[in-house]
């Protein structure tokens, strides 16, 4: 029993803490992958499903040409605030990563700490 | 590597979860942890409960609840301690994890993972509960010694008896153990005590199962161990990386009129399966996948045998973008299966055809994360080119464009015809030729089937059972692809295995699937019918009359088949029966499909002097424009089949050639490049060629036997066969001419098989021997043998009967005796 604490500890303030800060970053990939923060960046200014309005007659037709710009500019900045949203949420979601993943991290560090809070203020409960 | 340093090498790596399996063993962290789970839901309620009561006693609403709140203040505290436990226990399997997740190979790389361990997890836990004194008791008392022996069909007691009776025990002082530069992983750890024990090895070798099949039978619960622990660490990229992300539809563009005649592969059928594949060691995919990402005209024509083979490679590669597994110019992208036959169907006629065809190629190059496949391109230009239209013409704009890939499948044959003929199509794709799977690809394949299987049926997959269905599906099914047709004979196993109510599907049930479905006597050779085996030559006997010789090497031939120990790569038997017309060769053919395929017409008859022309080789084999030969036709239809090539002589060099090949091979291809299988047959070519000469020494008392080189050089030197194509046969079978005893015998059995009729008319016919003599002389001609023998069983002895049933002198019930008055 003795051996496992040793082992248990040793672990739990070297490879533990590595293991820890594998995962975290594991979940911050995640976010930014399932948000696709990357790639709606790159597209970031791209018309919204891609809905390009061009002109198929031939020659220069002037109120034609800014109607579909206008449209083309509202599809571009319709498609820059949805994917704005989306990269928002990403980033929100990363953030709430960093914290709660920081407190855990803090719990982690003070575990023998918390267990004994735990055990120590849930015997008072009991007795109380 | 001696054992004991070994060990020291595994204790630095593992040293601490062994302790905690000695001090607190999984199975009881597991049971902890679910009475823990269930005590906080419970006390997690009754707190909730508590906080209410409490609360509307405190409001004086109902006073008698308090009584209710502070007793469920003693459930705070538990719930606190019951949390403290919680908690440590889910600090403990974290540490069992970072420990027993080590050398776990992940896919997607993490930060400071240690991928590459020089001692697996399984061997290290195997060494540290074996005994020093019997390395080998500790290995098969294991759970993954247990597991490998349940995989290789060996049973507890089995296993329990051999453990108690053993001799000599290797120990750990003088057993080295291998080391291969992936580590020490169980096949290897597995490897090095079979060589080091003696007993062991004969053990296993009684059993039919040698080291390659105990190292298979390793491998595949080690890599089911690590599938399992990959799928636990939920929290790892690997696992994250499935889950499909939000918002990617939003970078694309919108594909109305291409999605109306099509549907993406991730919605096929085909998809779910293809996902369920292990991806790790197929190159096909990775080819596609390196082709389509390169910069410009990445298109790729796909060339395969199977149409549903190339639809599920492509579910691979999208199963593959899906887990972002892949290079990234084709992240993200979807696979797209465009139906051109639907897009014909709906336009009707050209105009419209083009113009939504355009539309839809143009929706897919704006979209931008579409992979568009075309599915057997030819059969898909020959539907549009009956409104007219061009389909290649009308994407050819596109084959450059780096917005829009294209992926066409096609056949061998019509790669040829459709793709190298035009110019455009071969500057703009690359060839993409799919490659059989490998076997030990295929043993992947069928292990993970095999596991799913076993959910949902009672039999366990024995490991040699696995590696007999790949063998037998390549030897015996013709039909079909790899590894498909192993997957279809996997689950009749099973089934098979299930319905016989036996417990573990071994070789033998795989072998009785087989011989089910093709009529192919198979495994162990026991009872009434090694009786028969032995006694072949006497049953023989019984219907082919005096050719005594021919008899022997027939059934010589036939157990050399029947006991699996000739070449599996050429057909059963093939033999050259030469001799006057007559002598009993297509009898003996006959006897031989009886006694091989259990009935006598399990026979092809060709007969050769109609293949002389020069479009010969067509008629067998087929034309190329489609129209089917003779022998693939027979062949696809029904392969287990004696084919019998009468007057073989006669057939054109062409064919000749053709058949240097099947009897060598045991296959050929028609024009469209598709193999025909004749493995499964036996081949007898006939042949009077060298008749005279046989007729002489037959004449002059010479025993043929002594006779055959010379006989043999005979028939090439008069031109009619090629030296390497006679010596490509099995054996060259002598007949001799009939002597008037045989006759008379073969008469008899003629005249045995018309009373037999007889009698089923309610009439008897007594053979006398009168009747045998008149026959045996009368069918026996000196040039054709015993080849007149029917007509003049039908002409004197038939009609003379049948004359006298009408006439009325016989009468049902009677017994006919014919005298020789009364058949002249």
């Amino acid at each position: 029993m003795a051996q496992l604490a040793f082992y248990y500890f040793r672990w739990h303030y070297s490879r533990g803490l590595r293991d820890y800060m594998r995962n975290w970053t594991n979940f911050i990939w995640f976010f930014w992958h399932f948000f696709s923060i990357g790639l709606l960046a790159k597209t970031f200014f791209a018309p919204l499903n891609r809905i390009h309005e061009q002109s198929e007659r031939a020659g220069i037709h002037v109120e034609e040409f800014f109607q579909n710009a206008l449209v083309n500019l509202i599809m571009r900045l319709v498609g820059m605030l949805i994917r704005f949203l989306f990269i928002v949420l990403g980033f929100l979601s990363i953030a709430a990563t960093l914290l709660l993943g920081g407190f855990f991290f803090f719990v982690w560090l003070c575990m023998p700490l918390v267990l004994l809070g735990l055990i120590a203020a849930g015997v008072i409960f009991f007795i109380t | 590597m001696p054992f004991n340093a070994l060990q020291k090498i595994a204790y630095k790596l593992y040293k601490p979860i062994l302790v905690l399996e000695d001090v607190f063993p999984y199975r009881k962290r597991k049971a902890i942890n679910t009475y823990s789970n269930l005590s906080l839901a419970v006390l997690a309620v009754i707190s909730f409960v508590g906080l209410i009561t409490g609360s509307i006693a405190a409001q004086q609403v109902f006073p008698a609840f308090g009584a209710v709140a502070i007793l469920s203040g003693k459930t705070y505290g538990l719930l606190l301690i019951v949390f403290a436990i919680k908690f440590s226990l889910v600090a403990l399997e974290a540490f069992n994890r970072s420990y027993y997740g080590r050398g776990l190979n992940l896919i997607l790389s993490e930060i400071d993972s240690d991928n590459d361990v020089p001692v697996s997890y399984e061997v290290a836990a195997i060494m540290h509960y074996s005994e020093k004194h019997d390395l080998l008791h500790g290995f098969l008392t294991s759970p993954y010694g247990e597991d490998i022996m349940i995989r290789l069909g060996i049973m507890e007691q089995d296993l329990h008896d051999f453990l108690g009776n053993r001799q000599t025990h290797i120990t750990s002082e003088q057993t080295t153990i291998e080391s291969e530069p992936h580590g020490v992983t169980l096949p290897v750890y597995v490897r090095s005590l079979y060589k080091q024990d003696q007993e062991f090895q004969q053990f296993l070798f009684k059993r039919e199962i040698q080291l390659k099949e105990l190292e298979g039978a390793a491998d595949w619960i080690m890599r089911t161990n690590r599938l399992v622990r990959n799928n636990e660490r939920w929290y790892s990229r690997d696992v994250l990386g499935r889950i499909e992300g939000l918002g990617k539809s939003l970078a694309y563009g919108e594909k109305y009129t291409l999605e109306r005649y099509g549907h993406y592969i991730i919605n096929d059928p085909v998809y779910v399966a293809a996902s369920e594949r292990s991806l790790d060691e197929d190159t096909d995919v990775e080819a596609i996948e390196a082709e389509l990402s390169r910069s410009r005209q990445a298109n790729v024509v796909l060339v395969g045998k199977d149409a549903n083979n190339m639809r599920e490679v492509l579910a691979q590669l999208a199963h593959k973008i899906h887990e972002g597994h892949v290079l990234p110019p084709i992240e993200h992208k979807k696979i797209f299966l465009f139906d051109v036959g639907a897009l014909v169907a709906v336009a009707k006629e050209k105009g419209a055809f083009e113009e939504l065809f355009k539309k839809a190629l143009y929706q897919a190059a704006a979209s931008g994360n579409i992979i568009l496949v075309i599915e057997n391109l030819a059969a898909s230009i020959h539907n549009a080119m009956t409104i007219n239209a061009d389909i290649v013409s009308l994407m050819a704009d596109y084959f450059d464009a780096p917005e829009l890939q294209i992926v066409v499948t096609t056949s061998e044959a019509q790669l040829h015809k459709d793709i190298e003929a035009d110019t455009r199509m071969k500057t703009n794709f690359e060839i993409v030729r799919l490659h059989d799977l490998d076997e030990t690809g295929l043993v992947r394949v069928l292990e993970q089937r095999a596991i799913r299987l076993e959910q949902k049926h009672q039999p366990i997959v024995t490991y040699q059972g696995l590696v007999d269905i790949i063998e037998s599906a390549d030897r015996y099914f013709t039909d079909g692809v790899m590894p498909d047709k192993a997957l279809d004979l996997l689950e009749e196993s099973m089934l098979y295995a299930e319905s016989q109510g036996v417990g573990l599907v071994t070789k033998k049930a795989v072998e009785g699937v087989v011989a089910m479905k093709t009529g192919i006597p198979m495994g162990d050779i026991s009872g009434e019918e090694q009786q028969k085996l032995m006694n072949l030559e006497t049953e023989l006997s019984k219907r082919v009359i005096g050719q005594v010789d021919a008899v022997h090497a027939i059934a010589g031939a036939m157990r050399r088949a029947r006991s699996g120990i000739n070449d599996p790569k050429r057909p059963f038997g093939t033999f050259l029966f030469l001799g006057p017309t007559g002598v009993g060769k297509t009898e003996t053919t006959k006897a031989l499909a009886y006694s091989f395929f259990g009935d006598e017409n399990a026979m092809h008859r060709l007969d050769m002097s109609e293949f002389q022309t020069t479009d010969a080789l067509e008629r067998l084999i087929g034309f190329s424009d489609g129209t089917p030969g003779r022998l693939t036709t027979m062949l696809k239809e029904k392969p287990y089949h004696v084919v019998l090539l009468d007057e073989f002589e006669k057939a054109n060099q062409d064919v000749h050639d053709l058949f240097l090949q099947i009897l060598d091979e045991g296959q050929f291809s028609d024009p469209a490049g598709e193999e025909v299988n004749a493995r499964n047959t036996i081949i007898i070519a006939t042949s009077n060629a060298g008749a005279d000469l046989i007729w002489d020494l037959a004449q002059s008392g010479a025993d043929l036997g002594e006779h055959e080189h010379e006989l043999i050089d005979a028939i090439i030197h008069q031109g009619i066969f090629r030296p390497e194509l006679i010596n490509r046969f099995d054996g060259v079978i002598l007949f001799h001419p009939l002597i008037q005893d045989e006759v008379k015998e073969i008469a008899n059995i003629q005249l045995q098989k018309l009373a037999e009729r007889m009698r089923e008319k309610g009439i008897d016919l007594a053979i006398t021997q009168d009747l045998i003599d008149f026959v045996g002389e009368e069918g026996y001609d000196p040039q054709f043998g015993g080849r007149q023998m029917n007509r003049a069983i039908k002409e004197h002895v038939e009609q003379v009967i049948a004359d006298k049933i009408i006439s009325g002198e016989i009468q049902r019930g009677q017994t006919v005796s014919l005298t020789r008055k009364d058949l002249q």
